[in-house]
């Protein structure tokens, strides 16, 4: 064997010869079985039924975005709360339309499962399918939602491939994976990310992909600008301890480590959430419902996640843990709703640090593309 | 030296976070050999290995100790403990064999298994009535005086006491040796030593 079928891996050191044969031990962990493949023809007539109508801009970015799907790959630079999934719900009906195989994959499993619910309200009439752990008996249809470890069911396979946040654990830096995915796209990707990496900005200016810039959120309000606060480190929790002092307000205080995290939920008396938590759904659960004021979490809430009238403090925002793309998003948890479009986004850093001052001027800069210099 | 170090399967600081010693206890009246206590790793190893089928990671378990367990189990024969045929199959290559392979021992498939039980999904009562489950061949157990039971993982030890009870009959000797087993086996014995 001198490549594998599935991860493109070339290196001979991979290879081990078993009793089944040979195979790449660089992916074995990522194929699984195909337990079905059952096929299933493109239905005609999609219809996409949308209950709110998208702003000029998406509406915008939705057709540049449509058009340029079908000769290139397209990458979309959203802020967040942007309305990203809105973005290519018109380029996804176009495919449908012209029976193209379309996929959408996204790197985490729950994301999969409630997009796909959302989906199947916005088309009708097409059938779409999800495929994730636990959701492997049906895997063809009109649309299919997966997450990034199961792209390897489709080799080759999909003309339109929708890559929501490569930037996100586990694809991001995820060699294997990344390989994976290409694999299956024998079309054109469409990149959503509000972080672009470097692979795709080189993706960008080598003229391999189209550029779709939306740095205006639905409610037209701008992305709430992090503050930045460096202070010792020891007086960073008594800061911590004035912010959530107003009673009338929801914070969520994101911590670089779970131990951090623990130790921190038992000072302020409150819940903590970690990859471990066993009960992640129920801490969520009464977070959103107002059950609980503050939450202390690690980068596992950072994306993906939207709650109403809140506000994020960062402790210890210079950690190695955290990057630019972690703190964008974190600060992008802020004012995702029409009802309360703003809030307040604190730093709390022991040292300045090169990545926590180029986040905040990320968000500037976007912000200013759009609304102009602003006076604070 | 180099072709010492080549031979390994595990590297030295590997090894060393693995803490591989050579242990033994007593479940009843069989005595186990062991060389690790379950763990997070152990357990991500196993998962590996066994459900993502990467058998390069059957090397890891029994290769630096195979000098040893030759010397100490000369005489002997080995007898997997049965795992169910539709699993081997969907897994491509018998577990056990693996581990084994480069052990010179003679092996005997002596015990099978007749339904698909998996014992991870029994409760603990259910897991002691594993015996109903196994049969045994005496004839391959002819001219043979000793008995190395092979497991990977012992959680209870009722596989390998249902083992032990429907091969001790038509043998002199039973002795165990398996890869790793779990710390609530190891505490009963710990503080009876205190």
């Amino acid at each position: 064997m001198s490549q594998c079928p599935y991860c493109l891996n070339e290196n001979p050191m991979y290879f081990y010869m078993g009793t089944r044969g040979v195979y790449c031990r660089k992916c074995v962990a990522y194929i699984q079985e195909k337990e079905s493949t059952s096929s299933w023809d493109v239905s005609k007539n999609p219809e996409l039924s949308m209950n709110y109508a998208l702003t000029s801009a998406q509406l915008a970015c939705s057709k540049a975005i449509a058009s340029e799907c079908m000769t290139s790959s397209v990458l979309v630079e959203a802020v967040c709360g942007a309305g990203k999934t809105e973005l290519v719900l018109e380029a996804i009906k176009e495919g449908l339309k012209n029976k193209i195989k379309i996929g959408w994959a996204i790197p985490r499993r729950q994301v999969v499962i409630e997009l796909t619910q959302r989906l199947t309200k916005l088309f009708p009439k097409s059938k779409v399918i999800c495929v994730c752990q636990g959701f492997t008996s049906i895997t063809d249809g009109d649309l299919i939602v997966c997450t990034t470890h199961q792209l390897f069911r489709y080799p080759h396979w999909f003309d339109l491939l929708i890559m929501d946040e490569p930037d996100a654990f586990p694809f991001k830096g995820n060699q294997v994976l990344q390989m994976i995915a290409q694999k299956s796209c024998r079309g054109h990707m469409i990149y959503l990310t509000a972080t672009v990496d470097d692979y795709l900005k080189s993706r960008v200016s080598a003229g391999k992909c189209k550029h779709v810039i939306l740095n205006e959120r639905p409610h037209k309000h701008p992305v709430v600008e992090p503050k930045m606060l460096i202070r010792p480190r020891w007086t960073l929790y008594l800061i911590v301890y004035m912010l959530i002092r107003d009673m009338s307000r929801q914070w969520i205080i994101f911590v670089p480590s779970m131990n951090m995290a623990k130790n921190l939920s038992w000072l302020l008396r409150c819940d903590y959430i970690t990859s471990k938590s066993s009960n992640k759904d129920e801490i969520i659960r009464r977070f959103s419902r107002r059950e609980n004021r503050i939450l202390v979490s690690t980068t596992i809430l950072e994306r993906g996640v939207t709650f109403e009238n809140i506000h994020v403090c960062v402790l210890l925002a210079n950690h190695s843990v955290f990057d630019e793309a972690s703190l964008v998003q974190m600060s992008g948890r802020v004012g995702r709703t029409f009802k309360f479009p703003t809030g307040d986004c604190v730093f709390l850093c022991d040292q300045k640090e090169e990545f926590v001052i180029s986040c905040i001027k990320k968000i500037q800069q976007a912000n200013r593309s759009v609304y102009g210099v602003q006076n604070h | 030296m180099i072709h010492f170090l080549q031979r390994r399967a595990v590297c030295i600081r590997c090894e060393r976070k693995l803490c591989l010693e050579k242990k033994c206890l007593a479940i009843q009246n069989l005595k186990v050999h062991y060389f690790i206590v379950y763990n997070e790793q152990i357990e991500e190893l196993l998962y590996r290995y066994k459900e993502q089928k990467d058998e390069a990671c059957g090397k890891l378990f029994f290769e630096n100790h195979i000098g040893w367990i030759q010397r100490k189990f000369k005489g002997y024969k080995i007898i997997y403990l049965p795992s169910s045929k539709e699993k081997i199959e969907e897994r491509g290559f018998h577990h056990l064999e693996v581990m084994c392979q480069r052990i010179s021992i003679e092996k005997i498939h002596a015990l099978s298994k007749k339904n698909k039980v998996l014992q991870k999904h029994q409760s603990k009562e259910n897991r002691a009535n594993i015996l109903k489950h196994f049969e045994i061949d005496v004839s391959m157990l002819k001219n043979t005086d000793n008995i190395l039971l092979v497991d990977d993982v012992c959680t209870t030890g009722g596989s390998l006491l249902a083992a032990h009870t429907l091969v001790l009959p038509h043998v002199a000797k039973v002795e165990a040796l398996v890869f790793t087993v779990s710390a609530h086996l190891i505490e009963p014995q710990r503080n009876k030593e205190q």
